[in-house]
């Protein structure tokens, strides 16, 4: 009797033991990825348009279908921070940010909701506990903390300049240094559409530590710095800005610059890398992709270089040049033929030598439908068109250039990132 | 649980169910009768027959013409046939339900009181038989055709002395003066001579108008809206439950609505009204705003159209013809219903003396659009210039009431004797509505803005006949639409209605407006013109040639009120933009082998000029410098037809087409708003071949059965370029194929029934980007490709007393669920409008076919019905009506 109750007991405070261990251990289940990699393709017109999101717990290789994402009408990739993506509203509409996470099957899903009271465009971040947007309602900046994707605070913008005759304002293009913040003004005045209401660049610098607008730096004749990025600032806190190259915001591509401890515009620099690639563009426009910087003061962009021969053959059917450009149809027809031709090479800026070299190793793409992007301390290079729909790794040291994967359904690539880092 | 397999079952039981009760009738209406009757009152011939069919005849006697005698010999003549010979009407029903046969007459008793009837032969100077010839009665556009005998049957025609005028297309006329006793059948046979005659436009006892172009060539489904002019519908909902047809509403009373037939959209389809395509009338014509108490029928063409209606349509079009009859008529109602809904519609017609006429008619529609819906909303708290979060709240729309009038009068001039036909007429139209949303339904509600819009056009119509041979027509409308809008509001609203603003100044909307990227109070007008002239001939043999040509004017200008939108002197508004087309159609038809087959071929030319503002370039200077463009485009298209009659009851029909649509004015121009212009667009084009069977299975069952290909290349599409801006660009070849079915009949005495279902595929064939080279084989996004209607009536006669009905209708639709955009492996259930199920139902009593009281309720289940992502329609509602009409 006495050792079946001994032996009770035993078997008691066994199985006790046992499961208050697993309470002790406070062991957290992960219900959502926390790294990874994320294609994100595009396809369709109209209100047809389809975002295939794609989520990768490696870099992906080989030839992707994207169709085996998850589509979503509208996904614009603002910012991203820990484990996930902040886009404009991914159920549609203007109004509102989305932070996008992946549960452990990969699928993207709408996380949190941060709402807005009119148009949302971009968002900037600190860190994961700090970032900054615009809303469409309001001239202030916005102060918001990704995780919880609560408003935490407003930045009082009432004082900062305005261009004549403005009608609205968007707060684009966030830079943080430590505890400045730069914010690049896009003025609107009424009817000017999409077109860049100013013949300068307009930055505003921000005291995070108080959080105050302090002043506004100008830089003339150059246009929006309009490029979501997070690799503009060298390991020495100057800023290298990227400038015009797209379509009607603003002007010839160039790299402006905020050095280390100022903050404003350095007057005296101002690098026109497009200058030693794309002269034989004469007058017609240049186009760029976005820039980032890399390390040791290099950084990499995509820019036209040459004229296309279908822009060629436009003008040749069409009475040249001088015909073209008095005939705003016909300059209409030969800037898309521009926009959608394989002319742009990707390359490689020296930011402190102010030189730009072409990468040869790296395909002839469109510069608006390709970009940079830097990952795991690597560059990677987006090359979509001229039939070429896929992801180079560029390799500075040896010149090499690999394709990493391509698409072969779910569109053009618009975007290859990592969450997580 | 996928619903296609369940719903396909349905279906096929349905089918079965319906062709066994056709083929159950057949048997002993088609059994063949042999036997000659000599002076025999008719119930006697009767009863000899029934005794040799073995059957039992059920009539009421008081229905029997007993002065009449029969005397006649049959020879293997199927029942119905001999039943209806010696009734010596065609205006009664035969229903046989096993050995019994029920014959019950159409006409009631009181329109048959001092009355008699005509009947008789209509045959070529061989002695043939001419069927499909026309009988005319003189002085009351009252006539009909003969059938496959040649036979023609006139009832109810008033006691007294008429003439009666047979006709018969390649044939001279024949008049003869005839006196018309009371309940007597008279019998008047013609011989008509070989030469040339034209059709009059007539009103045919048994075949209505609508009937009449349902068995054209070409495929076309047709409405009679007669017969649904007691109930509270509009012309939308009547529209959607037609075979191939979905109209798409962004909301409720007065929103806007999108035609698809058989996979095509927006404008390439056509909506003509009248046979005005309505671009050119203006925001007064929608179709959810007119009541179906003012029209007539609605044709829905599907593919080809014919030269006299068709302009640039590019796969099929759908016409709404109003009451414009010249005969006396008074029709007047009244409908409330949920939502603080009223609509009020009139028609009046009266002639002056026996040429003239003038014809009113009028309607008025208002609703607060109030219904419930469930909506994101955002939260706010006092002092925090932000809103702080968001929540779901079930809320009645607030800023959403809609109101229109529409009326038009005519004044008419008709002269049989010199073949003149004139009218002349004015539109006039006005449209208030409010705007909740935009496209989709967004977390800050709109709370102010507003649009208006006014037409004001004249109209002139002229039909003349010169000769035998020529007709000349001409339809024409010039006048303006005037389209306000006022978004300028610097307010931010919730879902509840309040305007967050009023209690914190420090929300607002920077932007100053509320749907456009800046504040806008516009007033612009569009001046149209749009003419249309035929010219037919008509040959021996069956054989007419016809000239068409349509041309039309836009002119569109006004102003922004609004100074700071553009710089002075350069508002593009009042530079204007314009566009010219001239569509030319030539067309030919010939009837053959006693026609029973029918040929159509047109040959079209399209051309169009172009001028206005190239917003895109606009500079700074003076308005001298505006860059105005001009362009101008030419281009061909055809067309083909057949239509065989292979049994008197049953016939095939083929139809192909090369078909262009020219830009509309948007699509070129831009709207100075969001979407920028594109003068390098092309027109699109499309090629389609429709065939199709129509056939009455039986007196009670008939089908409609169509097949349908089509590919379409230079797809106008809407490029978003950027966030503030889009513009029409030429886009993606598409191929589709589909079928749709169509039964109609009784099932009872009491009960029949309309039935259709439609699916189809619609694939991209070859895109404009190679990165879409997936897209190539797969199915175009946002139109829906499986829908089917059930609808039942059940109806009462003699309740109460005498020529009273009660009639009882049920509704059923379903439409198959459909992505709104291009889907991956895994589903996002946001991009998915749902498989969607809704049942209406009504009541109708009318008294003496003068008043009518109609109760309708509709969306029974109270779903949750979507026609545009995340746009809700109404929930459960309610509808009164009341009609009066003599």
């Amino acid at each position: 009797m006495t050792r079946d109750f001994l032996t009770l007991l035993a078997v008691i405070l066994l199985l006790g033991f046992t499961s208050c261990g697993g309470d002790d251990d406070d062991e957290v289940v992960q219900t959502e990825k926390q790294t990874g990699y994320v294609v994100q393709t595009q396809s369709g017109v109209g209100q047809d348009i389809s975002n295939f999101i794609q989520f990768f717990d490696d870099i992906p290789s080989g030839s992707i279908d994207n169709t085996q994402g998850k589509s979503f009408q509208q996904f614009n990739v603002s910012s991203k921070a820990s484990n996930f993506i902040v886009s404009r509203n991914i159920s549609g509409g203007d109004e509102g940010y989305s932070q996008v996470k992946f549960n452990l099957e990969g699928e993207a899903f709408e996380s949190e909701f941060l709402p807005t009271l009119a148009f949302a465009g971009f968002v900037g971040m600190q860190n994961s506990e700090t970032g900054f947007y615009g809303d469409g309602s309001t001239e202030n900046i916005n102060i918001f903390n990704p995780t919880t994707m609560q408003n935490t605070g407003v930045i009082d913008m009432t004082s900062a300049y305005r261009v004549p005759n403005w009608t609205s304002v968007t707060w684009e293009t966030y830079v943080v240094r430590g505890n400045d913040l730069f914010v690049w003004t896009r003025p609107a005045i009424a009817g000017s559409g999409s077109f860049y209401a100013s013949d300068s660049a307009i930055v505003n610098h921000i005291d995070l530590a108080s959080g105050t607008y302090q002043s506004t730096s100008f830089f003339a004749d150059k246009g929006l710095s309009r490029r979501t990025t997070e690799n503009w600032v060298d390991g020495q806190g100057n800023i290298y800005f990227s400038v015009g190259g797209a379509g009607g915001v603003g002007g010839t591509p160039a790299i402006l610059k905020i050095p280390a401890g100022a903050t404003s515009f350095d007057p005296g620099y101002n690098f026109d890398y497009t200058a030693p690639v794309s002269s034989s563009l004469g007058i017609l426009p240049v186009l760029a992709g976005n820039f980032e910087y890399h390390q040791n003061g290099k950084g990499y962009t995509v820019v036209s270089t040459t004229v296309p021969q279908e822009l060629t053959d436009f003008l040749n059917a069409n009475g040249g040049l001088a015909a073209i450009l008095a005939d705003p149809d016909l300059l209409n027809q030969a800037l898309a033929l521009l926009n959608a031709s394989a002319n742009g090479q990707f390359i490689e800026l020296d930011l402190v030598a102010q030189t730009a070299t072409v990468i040869p190793t790296l395909p002839t793409v469109s510069a608006s439908a390709s970009g940079v992007t830097i990952i795991d301390g690597k560059v990677y290079c987006i090359a979509t068109s001229g039939g070429i729909n896929a992801v180079y790794q560029y390799n500075p040291d040896t010149g090499a250039a690999t394709e990493v994967f391509n698409v072969t359904a779910g569109g053009r690539i618009l975007g290859f990132y990592k969450i997580g880092e | 649980m996928n619903p296609k397999p369940l719903l396909q079952l349905i279906t096929a039981l349905f089918l079965a169910c319906c062709l066994k009760v056709s083929y159950a009738q057949q048997n002993i209406l088609e059994q063949k009768v042999t036997i000659t009757l000599q002076n025999q009152s008719i119930k006697d011939a009767l009863r000899n027959v029934s005794d040799q069919a073995g059957c039992f005849l059920n009539y009421a006697n008081s229905e029997v013409d007993n002065t009449r005698k029969i005397n006649k010999a049959f020879d293997a003549v199927p029942l119905r046939d001999v039943i209806q010979e010696i009734w010596g009407s065609n205006q009664i029903k035969i229903i046989a339900n096993g050995r019994t046969v029920k014959i019950i007459p159409t006409a009631s008793r009181s329109t048959r009181a001092k009355k008699g009837n005509l009947r008789g032969l209509i045959k070529d100077e061989k002695g043939a038989p001419l069927p499909g010839a026309t009988i005319l009665l003189d002085g009351t556009r009252t006539g009909g055709f003969t059938n496959s005998k040649g036979e023609y049957f006139l009832n109810n025609i008033p006691v007294g002395n008429w003439q009666v005028e047979a006709s018969f297309v390649g044939y001279q006329k024949d008049t003869k003066d005839i006196t018309i006793a009371a309940n007597k059948t008279l019998i008047v046979d013609f011989t008509l001579q070989e030469g040339v005659s034209e059709l009059d436009e007539v009103l045919v006892i048994g075949k209505t108008k609508a009937a009449q172009l349902a068995e054209q060539a070409i495929t076309i489904n047709t409405v009679n809206a007669q017969e649904l002019q007691g109930q509270t519908q509009d012309v939308a909902e009547v529209l959607d439950r037609v075979e191939g047809v979905r109209i798409r509403q962004s909301g409720g009373l007065g929103s806007q609505t999108n035609i698809s037939i058989n996979g095509l959209t927006g404008n390439s389809i056509r909506f003509y009204y009248n046979g005005i395509p309505s671009e050119f009338l203006g925001g007064g014509f929608e179709l959810n705003t007119l009541p179906i108490s003012n029209v007539d029928r609605i044709e829905v063409y599907k593919g080809v159209m014919p030269a006299n209606i068709g302009t640039d349509a590019l796969g099929g079009g759908i016409n709404v013809a109003t009451n414009q009859s010249s005969l006396k008529s008074r029709d007047f109602s009244y409908q409330y219903g949920s939502f603080n809904t009223h609509r009020i519609a009139g028609s009046f017609t009266q002639p002056l003396g026996d040429k003239w006429y003038v014809n009113v008619n009028a309607n008025y529609n208002y609703s607060d659009n109030n219904y419930e819906m469930e909506v994101e909303n955002n939260t706010y708290a006092p002092n925090l210039p932000f809103p702080t979060g968001t929540e779901m709240i079930r809320v009645r729309r607030f800023h959403d009431a809609f109101s229109s009038f529409l009326g038009h009068v005519n004044a008419g001039y008709l002269n049989k004797e010199k073949r003149l036909s004139l009218k002349a007429g004015v539109y006039l139209t006005a449209t208030s509505r409010e705007v909740q949303h935009g496209v989709r339904v967004n977390i800050i509600p709109f709370g102010e803005m507003e649009y208006k819009g006014q037409d004001t056009y004249l109209k002139f119509d002229l039909s003349k006949g010169f000769s035998e041979k020529w007709q000349l027509n001409y339809s024409g409308i010039a006048g303006y639409s005037r389209v306000m809008i006022t978004d300028s509001s610097q307010s931010v609203y919730d879902w509840n209605g309040n305007n967050i603003t009023s209690i914190n100044p420090a929300i607002f909307r920077i932007n100053g407006a509320e749907l456009l990227g800046i504040p806008s109070i516009s007033d612009v007008y569009n001046y149209n013109t749009v003419n249309r002239v035929g010219l037919t001939r008509s040959f021996k043999h069956n054989f007419s040639i016809g000239l068409h040509h349509f041309f039309a004017y836009q002119d569109r200008r006004g102003r922004e009120e609004l100074e700071i939108n553009y710089i002075a002197g350069e508002d593009p508004n009042q530079t204007g933009f314009q566009i010219a087309r001239n569509i030319t159609s030539l067309e030919v038809q010939k009837l053959l082998f006693k026609q029973k087959l029918e040929l159509l071929a047109t040959l079209k030319s399209f051309q169009y000029t172009t001028q206005g503002v190239n917003t895109l370039t606009r500079g700074s200077g003076t308005r001298s410098e505006l860059p105005i463009v001009t362009s101008a485009e030419q281009d061909w298209g055809y067309n083909t037809a057949i239509k065989w009659q292979f049994h008197k009851k049953m016939f095939l029909r083929a139809s192909y087409e090369d078909a262009l649509r020219i830009p509309t004015q948007t699509e070129i121009f831009g709207d100075l708003q969001t979407i920028v212009p594109n003068f390098s667009l092309q027109p699109e084009r499309s090629q389609n071949f429709n065939a199709g069977l129509k056939a009455d299975l039986s007196d009670l069952i008939k089908i409609n059965l169509n097949y349908f290909i089509r590919s379409q290349r230079n797809l106008i599409l809407l490029q978003i370029l950027d966030v503030e801006s889009a513009r029409f660009i030429n886009q993606n070849r598409v191929y589709s194929s589909g079928v749709e079915l169509a039964l109609t009949g009784e099932l009872t005495k009491h009960l029949s029934f309309v039935w259709n279902i439609t699916h189809f595929d619609i694939e991209i064939r070859a895109i404009n980007q190679l990165q879409d080279d997936f897209l190539i084989g797969k199915p175009v996004p946002n139109i829906p490709t499986f829908f089917s209607n059930l609808g039942l009536t059940y109806t009462l006669e003699d309740i109460f007393r005498q020529d009273n009905t009660l009639q009882f209708n049920l509704d059923g639709q379903f439409v198959d669920e459909f992505s709104f955009i291009q889907e991956g492996r895994v589903r996002n259930d946001d991009n998915w409008i749902p498989t969607q199920y809704a049942i209406d139902a009504g009541l109708t009593f009318q008294l003496k076919e003068k008043i009518s009281f109609n109760f309708q309720a509709n969306n029974l289940l109270d779903a949750a019905l979507f026609d545009v992502i995340s746009v809700p329609k109404p929930g459960r509602n309610f509808a009164v009506k009341v009609r009066y009409t003599y």
